[in-house]
């Protein structure tokens, strides 16, 4: 299901509406000098019910899936993103993290669809970059918005192409099996190449996932879990050359979060057993996990196993209080999947990795340290926390 | 002792308020067109600053492109490619609104996207988050606007507001309203309308271009990297520079304004000079019994300067009151003037800053103490007895008459030279300065001439309360002479200021006579009555090509050229032979000029050529899409069009140089037999939907000469003010001297002149007066006009006009003075009857 839906409706569809249509008005830029916090407090309350989707289908069966063409976008839906997130270390083995994020979202179809003007659309493009060096505890966040007009942002399938401005992830041939980011912002600059090393994974009912009980509520959503990952990452004066592994998800929709929902917590795991592991937790107002809460394990075999609510524990360990948003966090996670008899401990690489942007987030790299029938395995990946900052 | 001196000259205003009061006039009317002058020209270009600055917001680096804008393609390669994200594209345009009054708003279509980077001010904390905000991106025509300005049209969120753009009817979608936080940034969004930069488009109708880039460039390396990736035709400025040289192109016209303010300020000086005189010469007898009593001359001097200081504040903060007032009226003749001739500005409400004030104020104080000087040593050197009467004062004013005159005559001469030699305009006007002083120190002496050769054909022929009259205003020159100069100059310049005004119609309608040869010309409307700078849509030219009874259509393109100084105006033009007798050469041979014009040269105005000290052979660089191009200049043509200056060039390379096809302007030639009313109607017929300017040569011609009258509109205006304060100045003196004389004319009354003959005797004084400061002004004005025509004119505007002598102007001037004078004998004559002859007896 909906691992980021309302991931995309907080930041993507909120953060656009809030930046780009109110004329920029309290600053969606990536300088984090403004009050962006009060101000995403608001918009989250204020704009969620707001939502026209008019004009767009929704997530509503089973679809087949077909590569590199679904690599491309899909503007009958509302809310899309390519999502890329990895663990890479240099020759020193020093660690490193990076997240490169495209939203797009769809305006409200109700205006005049043709225009005298290129400049015309109802795509808005938003992105975020940051990287995180554990060894020196540095995190740099950026974000960008872009109208997906005239090139200045878009996607494409085929060749597989995703840009704002010169943030670009692409492929340099026609299968879409590797992809390349370069992005450079500030004193940061990411430039790496991603090989898939393993099959495309369909999440929830063969990549439908969903996220209430009403037919539509849902999203089709699938990741490619682990790619070679080699090039330079930079941040500051230097450039350092990195290998690891990345995790992509794609997810396109077309609705809204709950009115019960809170936020959410997304994990994105590589075990050095050759196993990638996706769970997300949504969050109740009332403090209670929702039951379409879930994930999947994707063994070293091959074997996809699909976990609902119930076959999770979560344990947060410790709070981690943010010293921009005065926000607190969990420090630490503690998961058990029952199926699979695996206990989890999720720690991050480094305690402040909360994105200073538009509608803050935290979301970083983690260590991971497993116990499956007590054989210890290690691993890292990504964890997603969202929601704590809004929460009045 | 001290105390009692105080109060006895203190007692002398307070006895005579309305002669205080007159001196203040003057003094405040001076002031206050200084100020309402200066007020209005920075009011002006401030309103012009400000919505610069909102256009540019916190931009470091502006790229502008050639005359149709920026591909916007480029912008997208400046983001992808050169990675350049501080950058914020920007299209200006201009909506006037249908209701009244109407108002002109300013269209900026923006990158919603890229602004916070740019212009943060106008970002709305607290401006609640609404979908119809996000109308904004995905609704046609749809705009926010500021508190202020939406609450100025009386709009609200949701409303449709119905505006005219380049003359079409348009509407506006209100989807939000900003009010932003600090006031500095309020004044930002005044009369501006927030857009997207798609709606910009589609609104202006032009598609595929935008105005220009903002950039925040922070380091010279960034500089240098954008540099290097720009291509020829797109160039980058600074905001600073760009205001700059549009500011600039107003110069001219604020220093003339300045100068014909200070005209006013120098009659308003006579008239304070006139009155401290004549309070100088009504207490001499006082002054010498004070004198006796032991006051010294330094006492003396001080009393008078303190009471001359008080009228001067006094005079002073009235005018500034009135100044204020008058910089509302006269801001609008100024803004118009802008638009007519310069750049577009929107400024309806005056702002009012110290320094304009200051200024006013310190020359009001300078000129009252200027003023001041000669009567206050006059009043010092009253000899301490009582018998020296007005009658040896008289005599003694005899005596200096001629060295007066010869001084004057001397300042004529220097401020002629000064005029012609002078390296600036500043020096030409000072030198105008003391030409018309000098003429006014010489008037008395010519008074004195006239009045004695006029005496014996007055007595014999008019009998002799004339004689009387003749007389009486020599023996009154210490007060009729100040008042008879003052007249006279405001005469002067009303005659200087109808012959230049005269002789510049004259210069334009015969040009446009020469110049404007096509039947009927069309062009799209845009927002400077003497600029065509919008193009025409596509098609046009070609549809009136092919309707019956078109013998030719000539293309124009006008655009206007940024150049390293200010910007000029650039024709591109069709020339076939036909067309060579409409050129009128300054400079140039016409068998050189052609075949250059058409192998690689240009043509310039006469006031660029004047401006920039260029000549035939010199060359001139065109920055052009394509990139700079130094082109040799063919020649140089009179044109009174605009003093920005013209650079013409043929069509067709134009089209090459500036990548660019479109056409601003069409001259149609009908074929003989077709009428050009008929065929306005035709084109009009034609184009029903298209707001296109169909105009036949004949009002073409009427509406550029009502143009040019509009500009003159302000000067018109000064030069009222002026002679207004020259009146108040000549009643002042009338009334002061006649009423002085009450006695004398009791006595005469007592000898047996009826009232009628009484007033013969005033009214024959004061025309007298009014005839011979008209006379003297006809010398006088017309070198002021030869002056403002031939040296300020040239050096100002650059313009050579052909001198027109009407005479309707001198007869009108002197029949201004006489009437002027008349008048102001009418109160005096009138208070002066009404008295028994008895009752004047016991005066004193």
């Amino acid at each position: 299901m909906h691992t980021r839906h309302p991931h995309t409706t907080l930041v993507g569809f909120l953060g656009i509406l809030w930046c780009s249509v109110a004329v920029a008005l309290t600053g969606c830029s990536s300088a984090p000098a403004v009050d962006v916090a009060t101000g995403a407090r608001v918009s989250v309350a204020a704009g969620m019910a707001r939502v026209d989707t008019t004009g767009y289908l929704r997530a509503e069966e089973v679809r087949p899936f077909v590569f590199p063409r679904d690599h491309g976008p899909h503007p009958d839906y509302a809310v899309e993103w390519w999502y890329y997130t990895g663990n890479l270390a240099d020759a020193s083995r020093n660690e490193y993290g990076y997240q490169f994020t495209v939203f797009r979202t769809g305006l409200p179809r109700s205006g005049v669809p043709h225009s005298g003007s290129k400049w015309r659309t109802d795509a808005v493009y938003m992105a975020h970059l940051a990287v995180t060096d554990v060894s020196k505890q540095r995190f740099v966040a950026h974000e960008r918005f872009d109208r997906g007009a005239l090139g200045l942002a878009g996607a494409q399938a085929e060749p597989f192409r995703v840009w704002l401005d010169d943030w670009v992830v692409a492929s340099p041939d026609a299968t879409g099996s590797q992809m390349h980011i370069t992005a450079k912002e500030g004193d940061i600059t990411l430039d790496i190449t991603l090989d898939a090393t393993g099959p495309v994974v369909l999440q929830g009912d063969r990549g439908l996932s969903q996220k209430s009980a009403q037919p539509g509520n849902a999203s089709y959503y699938y990741s490619i879990p682990r790619m070679a990952t080699t090039g330079t990452i930079r941040l500051g004066d230097t450039a350092v050359a990195v290998t690891g592994t990345s995790w992509m998800d794609r997810e396109w929709s077309t609705s809204a979060l709950g009115p019960d929902q809170v936020g959410w917590d997304w994990f994105a795991l590589h075990l050095n057993d050759g196993s990638d592991i996706m769970l997300y937790r949504l969050r109740n107002r009332d403090g209670m996990v929702d039951a379409y809460s879930g994930g999947t394990v994707r063994a070293s075999t091959g074997i996809v196993t699909r976990l609902h609510a119930n076959d999770i524990s979560w344990t947060p360990q410790g709070t981690w209080l943010s010293p921009h948003t005065q926000a607190r966090y969990p420090a630490a996670w503690q998961i058990t999947i029952k199926p699979l008899s695996l206990t989890l401990t999720v720690t991050p690489s480094i305690a402040d990795q909360e994105l200073p942007v538009t509608v803050r987030y935290w979301e970083g790299a983690v260590r991971v340290s497993a116990l499956q029938n007590e054989r210890p395995i290690d691993g890292n990946g990504y964890l997603e926390m969202t929601g704590y900052a809004d929460v009045p | 002792m001290i105390p009692v001196v105080w109060k006895s000259t203190l007692r002398w205003p307070l006895r005579r308020p309305w002669q205080a009061m007159l001196a203040i006039i003057g003094v405040a009317m001076g002031v206050a067109v200084v100020i309402a002058i200066d007020i209005a020209n920075e009011s002006a270009r401030r309103a012009f600053l400000t919505s610069t600055q909102s256009i540019t917001g916190k931009a470091t680096q502006q790229l502008i492109g050639g005359p149709p804008g920026i591909p916007e393609e480029f912008f997208v390669r400046l983001r992808t490619q050169a990675g350049v994200r501080t950058s914020a594209p920007l299209i200006e345009g201009y909506a006037v609104t249908t209701q009244r009054p109407t108002r002109t708003l300013t269209i900026l279509g923006i990158d919603p996207f890229s602004e916070v980077m740019f212009r943060p001010e106008m970002s709305a904390a607290g401006t609640p988050l609404t979908n119809g905000m996000a109308s904004l991106l995905t609704m046609r025509d749809s705009v926010i606007l500021g508190a202020k300005t939406a609450a100025a049209l009386g709009v609200t969120p949701g409303d449709t507001l119905a505006v005219r753009i380049a003359g079409r009817p348009s509407q506006m979608h209100v989807v939000a309203v900003l009010t932003p936080d600090k006031t500095a940034s309020a004044a930002l969004l005044d009369d501006v309308v927030l857009t997207d930069i798609a709606s910009a488009q589609e609104m202006l109708q032009r598609p595929g271009f935008i105005d220009h880039i903002d950039l925040l460039l922070a380091t010279d390396a960034e500089r240098a990297r954008v540099q290097a990736f720009l291509p020829a035709g797109i160039r980058m400025t600074t905001p600073t520079q760009r205001a700059q040289s549009t500011t600039e192109m107003t110069a001219s016209f604020e220093i003339n304004l300045n100068a014909l303010s200070l005209l006013a300020m120098v009659v308003g000086m006579f008239l304070i000079y006139n009155t401290m005189t004549f309070s100088v010469v009504q207490r001499r007898q006082l002054l010498g019994t004070l004198r006796c009593l032991g006051v010294s001359q330094r006492e003396v001097a001080g009393l008078m300067l303190v009471e001359g200081s008080v009228i001067g504040i006094i005079g002073t903060l009235v005018g500034i009151g009135l100044g204020i007032g008058l910089a509302q009226l006269l801001l609008g003749l100024v803004a118009r003037t802008i638009n007519d001739i310069y750049f577009v500005v929107t400024v309806t409400q005056i702002q009012v800053s110290w320094v304009p004030i200051l200024k006013g104020q310190v020359l009001g104080l300078v000129a009252s103490f200027v003023a001041l000087a000669i009567p206050t040593i006059e009043a010092a050197r009253t000899p301490p007895r009582t018998v020296l009467r007005r009658s040896s004062y008289e005599e003694q004013m005899m005596r200096i008459v001629p060295i007066l005159a010869l001084l004057g005559l001397t300042g004529m001469v220097v401020g002629g030279v000064v005029m012609w030699q002078g390296p600036s305009i500043w020096f030409s006007y000072a030198g105008l300065l003391f030409l018309t002083i000098g003429a006014a120190m010489v008037t008395p002496w010519t008074t004195v001439v006239l009045m004695q050769a006029l005496r014996p054909i007055a007595v014999r022929f008019f009998g002799l309360i004339a004689g009387m009259a003749v007389r009486d205003v020599i023996t009154s020159l210490s007060r009729t002479g100040v008042a008879i100069a003052a007249l006279m100059i405001a005469v002067a310049v009303t005659i200087a200021v109808g012959l230049m005004v005269a002789s510049f119609r004259v210069t334009v309608v015969d040009w446009l006579t020469t110049t404007i040869r096509a039947d009927v010309f069309v062009s799209a409307p845009s927002m400077n009555a003497n600029r065509l700078d919008t193009p025409l849509p596509s098609g046009v030219a070609e549809r009136i090509a092919l309707l019956p009874g078109v013998a030719r259509v000539r293309r124009y393109r006008s655009t206007m050229l940024p150049t390293e100084r200010t910007p000029v105006l650039q024709i591109a033009l069709e020339v076939t032979p036909a067309d060579y007798e409409t050129f009128l050469w300054a400079e140039g041979d016409p068998a050189v000029i052609w075949p250059a014009f058409a192998r690689d040269a240009i043509i310039i105005s006469e006031p660029l050529a004047l401006k920039r000290n260029l000549h035939v052979g010199d060359t001139f660089v065109l920055q052009t899409t394509t990139g700079d191009r130094r082109v040799p200049i063919a020649g140089i043509f009179y044109d009174y069009g605009t003093e920005l200056g013209v650079v013409m060039l043929p069509l067709e390379r134009y089209a090459s140089w500036y990548a660019d096809d479109a056409v601003t302007s069409l001259g149609i030639f009908v074929r003989p037999g077709v009428d050009p009313e008929q065929f306005v109607t035709a084109v009009r017929d034609v184009f029903p939907d298209m707001a296109l300017m169909v105009r036949s040569n004949a009002s073409l011609r009427a509406t550029s000469v009502e143009v040019l009258d509009r500009t003159f509109a302000i000067t018109n205006v000064l030069q009222l003010l002026a002679t207004i304060v020259a009146f108040v100045g000549i009643l002042a003196a009338l009334t002061a001297m006649q009423l002085e004389r009450m006695r004398e004319f009791g006595m005469l009354r007592a000898l047996g002149l009826d009232p009628r003959q009484l007033w013969q005797l005033i009214l024959t004084e004061t025309s007298l007066m009014g005839a011979v400061a008209g006379l003297v002004a006809v010398p006088v004005g017309t070198a002021m006009a030869l002056a403002l025509i031939y040296v300020i004119n040239r050096i100002s505007f650059g313009w050579t006009l052909q001198f027109a002598l009407q005479p309707h102007i001198y007869v009108q001037a002197g029949i201004t003075a006489i009437v002027a004078a008349v008048l102001a004998g009418i109160y005096p004559a009138w208070r002066i009857a009404r008295v028994s002859p008895a009752v004047a007896l016991r005066e004193e």
